[in-house]
């Protein structure tokens, strides 16, 4: 720890932390453009200037971005000379800034606009022609309004430092200087539209969110991205039950401040396909809408004849990656309680691509979000014991938690699950197995979800619900303890973090592990929970 | 991608020369020598030159544009065997520089950044060329011509003409 002063007053701060960090962990804002605190600090934008002692008595302007804190440093926030120097590097930046926030994405959360509020003048003094470069395209995802860029090179040292990809570059560097990518070499990496999030200002802007309403209009919720099984932690911005923007929320534990594009425009695989908003059940030989007590009865039937027809063991389910621990615990107890000790299975590993920044940002190979925790709950059933059981008539009737399970099997194995009895599936789209079910119940999309998911890395994380699911569309906890609330079985409250408790006293590794130690950043399984420490 | 152009083999010879002289950390640095080199091969920096340039010294292209857009004594675009620039600062506009262009300009029958259509000159303006007390200044390739008058461009013209005979 250091001991500081600034403006005259003392603090006590962290040795070596970058001077605004420290001010902001103070909750003193300097005023920045260039510094993130996710890139090598740059000192381009002067916006950031202060004064501090250089020699007993003698005080200097000097860049906060650059300054690490040592004991004994002595500031100046607010003296005429810094207060000064703001007012003249807002007016240069002005001078061919457009002005047209009406019409700007970044509106409402913008550095220059915010900085103009605090430290520009009312009036601009310039009365000669705006220069007027056009706008770009720069790739896929980002296009470039030109005029609006302050070229603090947050994009292009993100693309040296982070993606490693080095697609952006300052041209023609002068009075005229613009970012640009090289002839027609896109920027185009696997998390190119991070730049959108850290352009302090409206130049950098996804299309997917181009034109979009106002951000002040958007509900925000904290969850975790679905994609793989980094687990990314994320923002949504919703708006009338559907999301406008994914954005990454700091973990540094996770992801940084960064997610990939894949990550960040899934959601709409999830949200513009058709939903199943009602549940399916099968009559003569089609699948039909249902009300949720008839499904529930055709649910029940079809369990209790095979159960009765071919004994406890003949009943088995299978979890799901896509969903939550807290639901496949559920399931779990489902099977035990319910169906009498059945064989339980789960979804094989949904095999990607992985790749590795220049910095260390992780996709993982796994495509699905909750493979580990899922495993973790489900014990070592493997979908090959169940497909074995299904071929040798040893399982009879089959629960899945989640459709998705088809994507990792080959045709014969789908076709396989005819030889079934009876088959309940829970399901957001009418995927390959719903088509084959005797009974489809309407579940959740990961956005929909309050519970807790495991990364790859074992962290465990939590996951809060944009909205509630569709039309008759239920969460999968409620309809599983529904189910087994009609075969007799009390499977607990439908409270997640209740369930999380459950959890923690049943499955190792999970020890000790409650929402409040979860928070907001995660926490590790096995070993960092408080149960450790409490010897359990 | 602009499919980067390949050096000759001399030319190959005097680029390791010239990635020579910086450690293998700050090859970079050897990227206004490469430049150079390449206007020197071709006419000009294309960005097919520049691709070939961000290859030796194992960048990404976009950094060598950086560099070479930055700098106008590098071509951009090809340019006439003889490429003229009048200083335009305002020293050199005190002393009349704005009768010499408007002369050369006439004379060659060619605009602000034209070539002739034969290829033999191409007409600029320049920033300060640091000769400021004996202005106008004219640069010709890469000499540098000082007191320049109508007349003596004229005197210039024709012994560039000679010379290319
Ligand atoms: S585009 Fe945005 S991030 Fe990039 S230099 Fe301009 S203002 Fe900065
Ligand atoms: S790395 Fe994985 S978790 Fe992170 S944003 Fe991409 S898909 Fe989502
Ligand atoms: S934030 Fe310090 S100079 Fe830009
Ligand atoms: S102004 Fe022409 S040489 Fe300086």
């Amino acid at each position: 720890m250091a001991t500081i002063t600034i403006d005259e007053k003392q603090y006590t701060v962290e040795e070596g932390r970058n001077l605004i960090d420290a001010a902001s962990d103070l909750g003193i804002d300097i005023p920045h453009f260039c510094y993130h605190p996710g890139l090598a600090p740059d000192g381009n934008c002067r916006m950031c200037l202060t004064e501090m002692e250089i020699r007993p008595g003698q005080f200097g302007i000097v860049t906060s971005c650059t300054i690490r804190i040592k004991d004994g440093m002595n500031f100046r926030f607010n003296s005429p000379a810094v207060l000064d120097n703001r007012k003249g590097i807002m007016e240069f930046l002005l001078i061919n800034h457009p002005l047209d926030c009406p019409w700007c994405d970044q509106a409402g959360e913008c550095k220059l606009q915010d900085h103009s509020f605090d430290h520009g003048r009312g009036h601009s003094r310039f009365v000669e022609t705006k220069r007027v470069p056009p706008k770009k395209d720069l790739g896929p995802h980002i296009t470039l309004y030109t005029t609006r860029c302050i070229l603090c090179q947050r994009c292009t040292r993100f693309c040296d430092e982070i993606s490693g990809t080095s697609e952006l570059g300052v041209v023609q560097m002068g009075s005229k200087s613009e970012i640009a990518t090289f002839e027609d070499v896109p920027l185009d990496n696997k998390m190119s539209a991070n730049v959108a999030d850290i352009c302090p200002v409206g130049a950098l802007v996804t299309k997917d969110f181009l034109y979009k309403p106002r951000i002040w209009h958007y509900d925000k919720v904290d969850t975790v991205c679905p994609g793989c099984a980094t687990g990314c932690n994320t923002t949504l911005e919703t708006m009338h039950q559907k999301i406008y923007r994914t954005r990454p929320r700091h973990n540094e534990a996770v992801n940084g401040y960064w997610m990939c594009d894949e990550g960040r425009f899934c959601y709409h695989g999830w949200q513009d396909a058709d939903r199943l908003t009602a549940p399916l059940k099968r009559v003569d030989g089609e699948l039909v809408q249902a009300t949720w007590p008839d499904a529930m009865d055709a649910a029940v039937s079809g369990i209790r004849a095979v159960l009765d027809g071919e004994g406890d063991s003949a009943m088995g389910v299978v979890g799901s990656p896509m969903a939550t621990n807290e639901e496949n615990f559920v399931l779990c107890k489902l099977g035990a309680e319910a169906f009498g000790s059945p064989r339980t299975g789960l979804d094989r590993k949904l095999e990607g691509e992985a790749w590795t920044s220049k910095s260390g940002f992780h996709i993982d190979a796994d495509k699905a979000p909750n493979t580990r925790g899922a495993r973790d709950m489900l014990g070592a059933g493997s979908l090959d014991d169940i497909l074995r059981g299904i071929e040798d008539g040893s399982i009879r009737g089959l629960y899945l938690l989640g459709g998705d399970i088809g994507r990792t099997l080959s045709p014969e194995e789908t076709a396989a699950f005819r030889k079934l009895e009876f088959l309940v599936v829970h399901d957001v789209h009418r995927s390959d197995l719903a088509e084959l079910a005797d009974v489809v119940f309407p579940g959740a999309i990961p956005f929909e979800k309050n519970g807790t998911m495991t990364n790859g890395q074992g962290r465990v994380q939590r996951l809060s619900p944009a909205f509630p699911p569709p039309g008759g569309a239920r969460e999968d906890g409620a309809i599983l303890r529904y189910v087994g609330q009609r075969m007799g079985a009390d499977l607990g409250g439908t409270d997640p973090a209740g369930v999380l408790e459950e959890i923690a006293g049943n499955v190792e590794g999970y020890a000790g592990l409650t929402y409040d130690l979860i928070g907001d950043q995660g926490a590790m399984t096995g070993g960092e929970g408080p149960s450790e420490a409490a010897g359990g | 991608m602009a499919t980067p152009l390949e050096f000759t083999d001399a030319a190959r010879e005097r680029a390791a020369k010239i990635l020579d002289r910086y450690p293998e950390e700050y090859r970079k640095s050897a990227v206004v020598p490469l430049l150079h080199l390449a206007q020197e091969e071709w006419g000009y920096v294309s960005p097919e030159a520049m691709a070939c340039v961000a290859g030796l010294i194992g960048c990404s292209p976009v950094k060598v544009a950086e560099i070479a857009t930055f700098y106008p004594m590098f071509n951009k675009e090809p340019v006439g065997e003889h490429v003229l620039a009048v200083c335009h600062t305002l020293p050199c506009a005190l002393t009349g520089c704005g009768s010499v262009f408007d002369h050369l300009s006439e004379k060659l029958g060619i605009g602000l950044g034209e070539s002739t259509e034969d290829g033999r000159f191409t007409l600029r303006k320049s920033e300060c060329l640091a000769a400021c007390d004996r202005g106008p200044v004219l640069l010709v390739n890469r000499r540098l011509h000082t007191h320049v008058s109508p007349e003596k461009v004229d005197e210039i013209l024709a012994e560039l003409d000679k010379g290319s005979r």
